[in-house]
């Protein structure tokens, strides 16, 4: 990729969940938020799961931020975290605690992104907790309230770039 | 006297499920359960929503397979407005239907089971999955990955959105497709043609030498299959006739229209065994009881009940699938090749279709109000048959609701594979054996073969939630008191 390319890379927010099973789908929530924000520079993903082919988009990316829904032991008080993902070692060696399914982690996908395609970028994930994750499409009141804040951390992710 | 070995969860399959190996007296194996702990209830979530959002709702179910739901929803749909949809319209969820063929089959193949054929059952298994294939032969991996992406692009292309294109709608589809996209899918056809094919000279030869063993006991036993078939009996995955048969490929029962398949006709056809250690039940062909009418569905089911695929490459994979195995290939690990056949199969059906004119038609929806307060929709999911029957009421409200999945139909087959399985591979020693004196191990290239029987027909159980996060391989020998006698966990 030429370096004039490279100045050009997007940053990625990539949500995901089940949107049929309530605060499973919160990820979704945030990434539908966040498109309406229509910001330049930013390319979001509201999806189901993650899959395999996403690491071609991952390694193009400027910096990635994963938003997914946790169980409280992983989201602790407020409820939601924001932190940087280690960038993970190269090897199969390494990379042998993830397990792909048909999904991927955030990490199997990062690893897919430089083994395949030569390039790592720095990630971050955002996670809020669930507190139900029945049948149904709106999210509880619970993991409802942690939105203002989580998005909030979302801004001021995109405004560090 | 029994014991029981636990293998939970598999890894590298949907959802959440276990295994447990069931030993006798004498210290064999007796018999093997494929446990799923995850209660659907979509069926009964969907009641009192209108039937013209089934499509999008069902798509949502699965991350994996949206379009196979998608398709079988709109089809239900066009039987409750009672429409014959335009010609352009069916091409199009054809091309869908192949894109999604690809790219499922393509990740069941490339990243899921791959790593076992290539790595070896006794590799360790910090590096048999898709990390250790991308070290051990980075090209197939890649190759896998583009194969993967262009079926996602052509969905993405015709739908809109990547996973869960709302598109198909009763009565046809929302959109037509752009010159431009028919111009990308043909561009990228070649590459993909040569990636599939050399997949396949690969596994023909791993077949023929390391595999050999594994493709005569990863469930070879007689079944019925179930399938749909087109026209001149050709390879079908979207319409034509509902066809069972039996494994010396005598037809079972009569042919059934896919398209105007009546409650009555479907009640007649299937019934559904419960067992009480899975919440996935086990359909069978009623007339012949939940035993003898066991049967298999997906890609092998379908290259068994055809007489050709009708598109040259594939044919001659074909003939070559059925001088390994005859007429009726009866053992699940062909479920490997069959994928790789389909996958050619599917993209020289898209290269014809590219070429038909009547894709191009802008007409692709008819547009009617209730005029069936019942009906079935019935497509080829990338795993099975899948069946979509609905009952609304004068207003098009959903009263009730069954969906009739490929995992479950493939769900005595699954458990006999791996019956059969650890009947041949493992070795316990005797059931009075206590802890720690002459319990056997249980070695990792055993308990691996035991997870890739169930990887043959690539079940997915992806309705359950992913928050609590992927959990470790836990396996425990339990004895005839319920006590864990061994325990073990792969992490």
């Amino acid at each position: 990729m030429s370096p004039g390319a490279r100045q050009q890379r997007a940053d990625l927010l990539i949500g995901w969940g089940n949107g049929l099973r309530q605060d499973d789908g919160v990820g979704l929530a945030i990434a539908e938020r966040v498109e309406g924000w229509s910001r330049p520079g930013l390319t979001v993903l509201a999806i189901t799961q993650l899959t395999p082919e996403l690491a071609a988009m991952v390694a193009e990316a400027k910096r990635v931020l994963f938003v997914d829904a946790a169980l409280a032991p992983a989201c602790p008080d407020p409820g939601w975290r924001l932190e940087q993902l280690d960038t993970p070692a190269d090897g199969a060696k390494a990379a042998g605690a993830e397990r792909l399914s048909h999904h991927a982690s955030p990490g199997a996908l990062l690893q897919l992104a430089g083994s395949l395609y030569g390039r790592t970028p720095p990630a971050w994930q955002l996670l809020l907790r669930a507190h139900s994750c029945e049948m149904g499409t709106g999210l509880s009141a619970a993991t409802a309230a942690l939105l203002p804040e989580a998005l909030a951390a979302v801004g001021r992710w995109c405004g560090d770039a | 006297m029994t014991r029981t070995i636990l293998i939970d969860p598999v890894t590298r399959i949907e959802g959440h499920a276990k295994i447990s190996i069931h030993l006798d007296a004498s210290g064999a194996v007796s018999t093997a359960h494929f446990h799923v702990g995850e209660f659907r209830g979509f069926e009964a979530f969907c009641v009192g929503r209108p039937f013209s959002e089934m499509a999008a709702i069902t798509a949502r179910i699965c991350g994996i397979c949206p379009v196979s739901h998608l398709l079988a929803a709109a089809k239900t749909g066009d039987q409750l407005l009672a429409v014959s949809i335009p010609p352009a319209a069916e091409r199009l969820r054809r091309l869908m239907n192949l894109a999604q063929i690809i790219q499922s089959h393509a990740l069941s193949f490339f990243h899921l089971s791959s790593p076992d054929f290539l790595l070896g059952w006794d590799s360790d298994p910090a590096q048999r999955n898709v990390f250790g294939l991308i070290a051990a032969d980075p090209e197939l991996a890649r190759g896998g990955i583009r194969l993967r992406q262009f079926g996602q692009a052509v969905i993405e292309r015709l739908g809109g959105r990547k996973i869960h294109p709302a598109w198909a709608v009763p009565g046809g589809v929302r959109s037509s497709m752009q010159p431009d996209d028919r111009d990308w899918i043909r561009s990228r056809l070649s590459e993909a043609v040569a990636t599939t094919q050399g997949a396949l000279e690969l596994f023909k030869r791993l077949l023929d030498g390391p595999l050999a063993a594994e493709a005569g006991d990863f469930g070879d036993f007689p079944s019925l299959f179930l399938a749909l078939v087109g026209p001149d009996d050709r390879w079908e995955h979207y319409g034509g006739q509902l066809r069972l048969i039996d494994s010396t490929g005598a037809p079972v029962g009569r042919d059934l229209p896919s398209d105007g398949l009546s409650p009555e006709q479907l009640d007649n056809l299937l019934a559904e065994a419960v067992e009480p250690w899975t919440y996935l039940k086990f359909p069978y062909h009623k007339p012949l009881g939940p035993e003898a009418g066991s049967y298999r569905v997906g890609p092998l089911a379908r290259l068994n009940v055809c007489e050709r695929i009708g598109h040259e490459r594939a044919d001659r994979e074909l003939l070559e699938l059925r001088q390994r195995g005859g007429r009726v290939v009866t053992s699940s690990f062909h479920y490997h090749l069959a994928r790789l056949i389909e996958i050619l199969a599917a993209l020289e059906a898209i290269e014809a279709l590219l070429d038909d004119p009547a894709l191009s038609d802008t007409h692709v929806r008819a547009h009617a109000g209730v005029n069936a307060r019942e009906a079935v929709g019935v497509s080829e999911a990338p795993r099975g048959t899948l069946f979509h029957h609905y009952r609304v009421d004068s207003g098009g409200l959903i009263e009730a609701v069954n969906l009739i999945i490929a995992t479950g139909q493939n769900n005595r087959a699954m458990n006999r594979t791996i019956t059969q399985i650890a009947r041949q591979h493992i070795q316990a020693g005797p059931a009075e054996a206590g802890p720690g004196d002459q319990l056997p191990e249980i070695a990792e290239g055993l308990l691996n073969r035991v997870e890739a029987g169930i990887r043959c027909f690539d079940p997915c159980l992806s309705c359950s939630t992913h928050a609590a996060g992927q959990m470790p391989l836990h396996v425990q020998l339990i004895g005839p008191e319920g006590e864990v006698l061994r325990e073990r966990w792969r992490d």
